[in-house]
């Protein structure tokens, strides 16, 4: 390539500095850490939460939190770690790597993207006001009816929980979005879709059920706001409404949602597998078609969160052979990770540590979740210890393993530096130890009949020693998850310097710089297989587009070269509507309906603002 | 080095035709599960439905709303051929004559409200807060329609598409697209359904 041209395209994407540049930028790269970073915050603040938990209950009868403030925690603590922590941060992942691993130079949609983080943001802050306030959502994160509505919900309480989803929902669904039509659009030629990185299909799959799943959490909330404060029926008996309708809607969301946290982060586990394997993953195409598979029968399985409720058996027989075979998809993936195991020569470092930890927890949080697809079971456990002790296998285990995994893997390419690989080890040990003393012990506490939500409980009851041990494991998974915090801050101060590639991988993410150039790929890379970085044949190609913001588009199966895109620059405007979006729920949340309808016609007037066509008119296609 | 080639033209839907695709599924999965609702709060509800004595929905009007939009959707439908085929003329009669049979939709619906709140209030029960839900919710999507194809027309009167550049055409009609059939379901749901 020449010279001259390459210092074109780098005059095309410099970004100007500033404050404006920076509130305004569009970068994939830079929205994706902020991602990461806000969600990591988040983290933070439900570790806290737990901590009190674990504190409150590790003896009989203490009183470090009353019981509003302790159905206040366990209320944060769930609704943080779901919506907060664990969704956006793989937003994050998928937002930093997606263009990098399908050879693009962007999101298909940049100013969508930015705006989407800001949403994300205004609705953190704005559920957390909550609490400030003494207020916070108190009936648990899925908040059943009626005890969320009149006469048993009096304060702003259950408000700061609907309205503070709504608000976060346009940011999941515009980021699913962006990310479809990223992955079936913007692929580098040659990347046909049975090439593409496990990462992308699962991100793929994951967004598909968003598109589907959270209109079901956008009734549920938006109906139960109107009962709030307008006084309309839906869930109360009196008006003619049903309180079991709430269960239905918010499981119809609930269950895919649990797909939607574990789908992304299983990709990053089929990618950190093969790498630290040193062979390519063993049935790449049972793999993409189990991760679809999955995102699909996740809508079909949501009843088993109502078995206990009361509903006609034919209903409930139906929905345990669902749960049933959704451990089918599972069992593939995990199968063919220990294939790859098997047949590869394995290199333990600490990415690939989280990954075995992930392995061992996920399949016993699976084996408890099949336990719970027989109905005579289920009943029996319903609303105890055990599920919770299932649920942060699955959840801890299938998703904070390989976030935990993602930040170790991922942190060169981010940064530029390595971690690390002592306190890498040591973060681990810690973190699988804490877990697993701090969750088995709660399996013992639920059969033994120790119901969940309980802010104390008399001594007498057999759970002494349980509780006891659970609280001591919390505090060593505090410790681990600290270590990871300072191995961050050191390898960002001293970490040595990582290059392109410190793990010889195969995706398209570490055949560019570390950190990645504003244009992530100067010459954009032609895709032979599924492992460009192996194959020896995939290369960068001619072509470079330096003029503007371009980036290729191809077709969606075959990724044939289709147009040059021309992508916006950095823009205040996704910034200001979201700053309305967030006006116009302080106007809901206080009742001040001018400020809300106000706001309101500030949204329209940003997103009008936002959609006048470009100046730039028609990309000419390059000579 | 790889030699790769730019086709000379542009292939394949553009990507903001694609991203309201998806917005439009997503939309239209809010109101399936909306009319599930209805439905579910109709069928675990005993006795008559509309409940507490309430009559059926009256027909007239409705139908005609619905007529209007199906015109709608046909004059959109040559507002895009004409941008596509450089026809000025066709794109400006055909935005103009969408937006003023969708405004002529709202007139009737809000004669329709007017008439119905003096015997049904969305407070009353939960028949008519879904009632109200619903049609609300579906007639905000036709103001946000209207507000979408007002800002096109405007773009179109300064000669934005008048060459290959009309996404924001394409795109403005699929949404007005939806926004008529999704009415259908509604229709039949909440005005034919009870007479069944």
């Amino acid at each position: 390539m020449a010279t001259a041209e390459l210092r074109r395209l780098e005059r095309s994407w410099v970004e100007p500095h500033g404050l404006v540049a920076r509130l305004g930028t569009v970068d994939h790269k830079k929205i994706g850490v902020r991602y990461l970073v806000t969600a990591a915050v988040f983290f933070l603040a439900a570790g806290i939460e737990a901590a009190l938990m674990r504190a409150q209950l590790a003896r009989p009868d203490q009183n470090v939190l009353d019981p509003e403030q302790y159905n206040q925690v366990f209320s944060m603590h769930g609704l943080t770690m779901i919506f907060l922590f664990v969704t956006p941060m793989l937003s994050g992942f998928g937002n930093y790597l997606v263009p990098l691993m399908i050879g693009a130079r962007d999101m298909a949609f940049p100013r969508l993207n930015a705006f989407g983080y800001w949403v994300f943001l205004g609705a953190g802050l704005f559920m957390y006001s909550g609490l400030l306030i003494g207020d916070a959502p108190d009936n648990g994160w899925f908040n059943y009816a009626p005890l969320s509505i009149q006469p048993f919900s009096v304060g702003p309480n259950i408000d700061f929980y609907a309205i503070g989803l709504l608000f976060l929902g346009i940011s999941t669904t515009v980021g699913a979005v962006n990310f479809i039509v990223t992955i079936l659009k913007l692929r580098a030629p040659g990347m046909s879709i049975n090439r593409m990185p496990i990462f992308c299909w699962a991100v793929l799959a994951t967004s598909i059920s968003i598109v589907f799943a959270i209109p079901s959490l956008t009734v549920a909330t938006g109906l139960l706001e109107l009962q709030r404060a307008w006084g309309f029926h839906f869930f109360d008996t009196a008006g003619g409404g049903d309180p079991v309708l709430w269960q239905h809607l918010f499981w119809i969301f609930g269950h895919p949602d649990v797909y939607i946290i574990f789908l992304p982060a299983v990709g990053i586990v089929s990618t950190v597998i093969p790498v630290f394997s040193r062979r390519s993953l063993v049935a790449y195409d049972w793999v993409a078609l189990a991760t679809m598979a999955t995102g699909l029968l996740g809508f079909g399985v949501w009843v088993h969160h109502m078995f206990a409720v009361g509903l006609p058996q034919v209903s409930l027989t139906f929905f345990a052979a669902a749960s049933t075979i959704i451990a089918i998809p599972s069992g593939i993936q995990v199968f063919a990770w220990l294939a790859t195991m098997l047949k590869g020569a394995p290199v333990i470092r600490t990415p690939f540590l989280y990954v075995l930890g992930f392995l061992v927890t996920f399949v016993i949080g699976g084996l408890s979740g099949v336990m719970f697809a027989a109905i005579p079971f289920d009943q029996q456990v319903t609303d105890s210890y055990f599920v919770v002790a299932h649920f942060h296998y699955v959840l801890f285990g299938g998703a904070v393993f390989p976030i935990f995994a993602g930040i170790h893997y991922w942190f060169p390419k981010i940064t530029g530096r390595m971690l690390d690989e002592r306190i890498g080890q040591a973060s681990f040990w810690l973190v699988f130890v804490g877990f697993n003393l701090t969750f088995f012990p709660m399996h013992i506490a639920g059969l033994l009949g120790m119901p969940r939500r309980v802010y104390t409980y008399p001594s007498g009851m057999g759970w002494d020693v349980y509780n006891l041990l659970s609280t001591i494991g919390s505090v060593i998974l505090v410790l681990g998850t600290l270590a990871i915090l300072v191995n961050v801050v050191q390898g960002l101060a001293f970490g040595p310097p990582a290059g392109p590639d410190p793990w010889s991988a195969n995706t398209l993410e570490w055949s560019t710089s570390s950190p990645p150039p504003p244009y992530n790929f100067a010459q954009i890379p032609v895709v032979r297989s599924a492992d460009p970085g192996w194959d020896g044949l995939s290369e960068p190609s001619d072509l470079v587009l330096p003029e503007g913001h371009q980036t290729p588009a191809t077709m969606p199966l075959d990724a044939d070269l289709a147009a040059a895109l021309e992508m916006p620059s950095e823009s205040l405007v996704p910034l200001a509507a979201a700053a309305a979006i967030a006006l116009v729920c302080a106007g809901l949340i206080a009742d001040l309906y001018w400020l809300a309808i106000a706001a309101g016609v500030a949204v329209a007037l940003t997103l009008a603002f936002w959609h006048g066509p470009r100046e730039t008119g028609p990309v000419e296609p390059a000579p | 080095m790889t030699t790769v080639e730019l086709p000379v033209r542009p292939i394949g839907r553009p990507t903001g035709w694609w991203g309201m695709l998806i917005v439009v599924i997503t939309e239209a999965t809010l109101f399936a599960i909306l009319l599930a609702t209805y439905f579910y709060t109709r069928f675990s509800s005993p006795g008559p439905w509309p409940p507490d004595g309430e009559p059926d929905p009256r027909l007239l009007k409705p139908v005609i709303m619905t007529l209007l939009l199906m015109a709608s959707s046909v004059t959109a439908y040559m507002a895009e051929l004409g941008s596509r085929t450089g026809n000025l003329r066709r794109l400006h009669a055909g935005l103009a004559a969408t937006f003023a049979l969708g405004l002529s939709f709202l007139i009737l619906q809000g004669f329709e409200y007017h008439e119905k709140l003096a015997e049904l209030r969305p407070s009353t029960n939960a028949y008519g807060s879904l009632f109200y839900t619903i049609t609300g919710l579906h007639g905000s999507h036709v103001i946000v329609g209207l507000l979408i194809l007002a800002w096109t027309q405007f773009f179109a009167w300064r000669g934005a598409y008048a060459s290959e550049n009309h996404v924001a055409v394409q795109v403005s009609a699929l949404y007005w697209h939806f926004v008529h059939v999704v009415w259908l379901f509604v229709f039949a749901s909440l005005y034919l359904s009870p007479r069944l």
